[in-house]
């Protein structure tokens, strides 16, 4: 499995070029653009129910595409909404990923609905997570661009700006600062990370640009 | 004449520099700035009757209104940018023929022909709207696309999601078809889909407007009555 990415940070396009046999299992609706030769299945994610869960709690498509490749072909996939693509290597490991973040991956991964916790139950972003585990290419996609961190101590994130940890990190959701700040500061929750891991956050959250525009709309 | 596209691929704006007498004809509204010695001569979007610029513009989504600016007096330079945060890909054609998606005509050389193809029930099912703009003769001409533009090749069979066409040469023959079978057709969450055949380039962009507008319409709150 080849591939590049163009057109990054705003509108990036996953161009892959696959070998006879290759398989890539993405989000309904990504598909730009394919030659002939490619076999789609189209199924719900792992099983009804995780699927069901993913489309109510999760924010994601009840199904996925799998599109398998019959001989050297062309495929594009590309997320809905502008922003960036990134690609995450899996060695039969998981990564926790903020709903809608999940482009596109090897057949091999599995996605599933994880519950945040009763901590998220106070962050605007919502409760559910999606969690990929197993072996293989993983692409996650953002609004905004993506910026990677390595968390070593503690690192405090604005819940929006989440994309993807490893669940080496442990976070915690908590106000910013004292309540004044909370209340005043425009930042909300945060989400306190602590332990050793990789944090991938975006430069841009959704929710912000339909505030924007909401206050521009007549009343 | 020389375009210089800079500020790919999310605010592409196009410079095109004039020689005297040389012109650029643009879609109404896509000035950014010009240079004092280039007229502005505004004018129907097509020569001929008044019902085919009334064609194009209903038809087309294009405006009933196009400019055209020259240069006088020496050289000088017009900018031209499309409405939406996107892509420019200058095209050159030499006696050949383009079908461009109906938004997707930014400018192009005054001696291009324009029409608008009527793609009959094919354009009415695919939901995006796919009227085609069809421009032929000699020339650049400028297209722009809601994200960034890749050209493909095609030999043979491709198959591009509707609204993710930007433009196609004429060498290519298409149906609208569904997506994959019939499940991965009413849950795969592609619909339908532009089967291309035969050989030549086909301009595909990295996001398309349905897309964003379902977007908004599901976080914004509906329009009073």
């Amino acid at each position: 499995m080849k591939y590049t990415i163009s057109h990054k940070p705003t509108y990036a396009i996953l161009n892959f070029v696959l070998s006879k046999g290759d398989s890539v299992k993405a989000e309904a609706g990504s598909m730009v653009y394919m030659d002939e030769a490619v076999e789609v299945k189209t199924a719900f994610g792992s099983g009804f129910l995780s699927a069901l869960a993913r489309k109510i709690l999760g924010g994601e498509s009840m199904f996925l595409n799998t599109y398998t490749a019959k001989e050297e072909v062309r495929l594009g996939i590309a997320p809905e909404f502008a922003g960036d693509v990134q690609e995450l290597a899996l060695n039969n490991e998981s990564l926790i990923l903020q709903k809608g973040a999940y482009l596109c991956s090897d057949s091999g991964i599995t996605i599933k609905t994880k519950f945040g916790g009763l901590k998220s139950l106070i962050s605007r972003e919502g409760v559910f997570l999606l969690e990929a585990s197993g072996t293989g290419k993983l692409f996650i996609s953002s609004y905004g661009a993506i910026y990677k961190k390595e968390v070593t101590e503690e690192f405090i994130l604005d819940t929006g700006h989440l994309v993807a940890f490893e669940p080496t990190l442990k976070y915690k959701v908590q106000k910013t600062g004292g309540w004044k700040s909370t209340l005043l500061s425009g930042e909300g929750f945060t989400m306190r990370f602590s332990g050793s891991g990789t944090l991938w956050m975006q430069t841009r959250v959704r929710k912000g640009l339909i505030d924007w525009i909401m206050g521009f709309l007549p009343r | 004449m020389k375009i210089n596209i800079s500020f790919k691929p999310s605010y592409a704006m196009a410079t095109v520099f004039l020689n005297e007498g040389e012109s650029i004809k643009s879609e109404s509204g896509a000035m950014v700035g010009k240079s004092d010695n280039i007229s502005i001569q505004t004018h129907k979007a097509q020569s001929g009757g008044l019902l085919k610029s009334l064609k194009s513009a209903v038809l087309g989504g294009e405006s009933f209104w196009m400019n055209t600016f020259t240069a006088h007096r020496g050289a000088g330079e017009v900018k031209l940018a499309p409405t939406l945060p996107g892509d420019i890909v200058q095209v050159e054609l030499s006696n050949q023929t383009v079908f461009v998606q109906s938004t997707g005509f930014l400018a192009s050389d005054p001696a291009i022909e324009m029409d608008t193809k009527f793609q009959g029930l094919k354009g009415f099912f695919s939901g995006e709207s796919l009227f085609f703009l069809r421009l032929s003769g000699s020339g650049p001409l400028l297209i722009s696309s809601y994200g960034g533009i890749d050209v493909m090749e095609v030999n043979g069979t491709f198959i591009v999601d509707t609204g993710h066409i930007v433009a196609f040469e004429d060498s290519l023959t298409y149906e609208i078809t569904k997506f994959g079978g019939w499940k991965s057709f009413f849950f795969g969450g592609e619909g339908l889909v532009a089967r291309f055949k035969g050989r030549g380039r086909v301009w595909v962009q990295s996001r398309n407007v349905p897309g964003l507008g379902a977007w908004f319409r599901e976080n914004l709150p509906p329009r009073k009555k």
